[in-house]
């Protein structure tokens, strides 16, 4: 309260406890490889009092918590990411995961424990082509050459090593068809 | 010539937009009122409706006023938020 001889303000300013947030909701894979998980997930409903700054995930391999949690990896990520990514996994192998969020105040209880089996190394994922394409045609300003792009997509457990691009130009009615094996090295000649 | 005026007006707490402290693990509190008036407003606290005395604080030995003319800061130890 203050006050002066031509009158009084009040103001009032509530003294709350903050806890650690409550248990993230739901955690949902979104792309498994044979090395890298990658989940969406649901945060709690009650985050503490104070904002959710991240969320955890501790993992190991092989044995369920019955056996301890004192031997886990933790991956930390910034909860406004849409995708949380664990990588550097091994192909064939079992992991148990469990997740929880983070707040100023600290971490919360871990929740939705799980295994995952991770799947065999096998042929990458597509790579994701990163021009515009309309009904399946993709245009050059260049007269003679097309610049092709592309993000590297999971290489499901082993290094990639080429890309394979097939092309049909598209010229009036005359259509021509082609397939070309180019490696790395090739490519960034290009 | 020249004059000097000075228009006095009732304190306010415009300025001051926090509304909420958070504590955790026994962390202390800092809470801080700025009243704007003319002449300075003098400050006082209450906690839940009870007045905080600035001088003795044998009463309140968890809470702690620092100034109390325009700007004053509360600072509000561990052990008051568990009673």
């Amino acid at each position: 309260m203050a006050t002066n001889k031509h009158g009084v303000a009040e103001h009032s300013v509530r003294l709350r406890e903050a806890r650690r947030p409550d248990r993230v909701l739901q955690v949902i894979v979104h792309e498994k490889t044979a090395t890298s998980i990658s989940y969406r997930i649901v945060g709690p409903v009650y985050d503490g009092g104070l904002p959710v700054t991240a969320f955890v995930a501790q993992y190991k391999e092989d044995r369920p918590s019955t056996s301890g949690w004192d031997d886990f990896k933790v991956k930390s990520w910034p909860v406004d990411q849409q995708v949380f990514i664990v990588d550097g996994l091994e192909p064939l192998r079992t992991y148990y995961f469990r997740f929880a969020a983070e707040n100023q105040v600290g971490i919360g209880d871990w929740a939705h424990e799980r295994p995952e089996v991770m799947p065999r190394r096998s042929a990458p994922e597509p790579p994701q082509i990163q021009n515009q394409v309309y009904g399946g045609i993709a245009t050059t300003p260049y007269a003679t050459k097309f610049e092709l792009r592309w993000a590297l997509p999971p290489d499901n457990g082993e290094i990639i090593t080429a890309f394979l691009i097939s092309y049909v130009p598209v010229r009036f009615v005359l259509q021509l068809s082609g397939q070309l094996i180019m490696n790395l090295a090739d490519l960034l000649f290009l | 010539m020249t004059g000097h005026i000075t228009v006095e007006y009732p304190p306010s707490f415009a300025n001051t937009p926090m509304a909420e402290a958070w504590s955790w693990d026994g962390r202390p509190v800092n809470v801080t009122c700025l009243a704007e008036g003319i002449p300075n407003a003098t400050i006082s606290w209450f906690m839940a409706d009870n007045p905080i005395d600035v001088a003795i604080d044998a009463n309140t030995p968890y809470v702690r006023v620092i100034g109390w003319q325009s700007l004053s800061s509360l600072e509000v130890l561990e052990s008051s938020l568990n009673r």
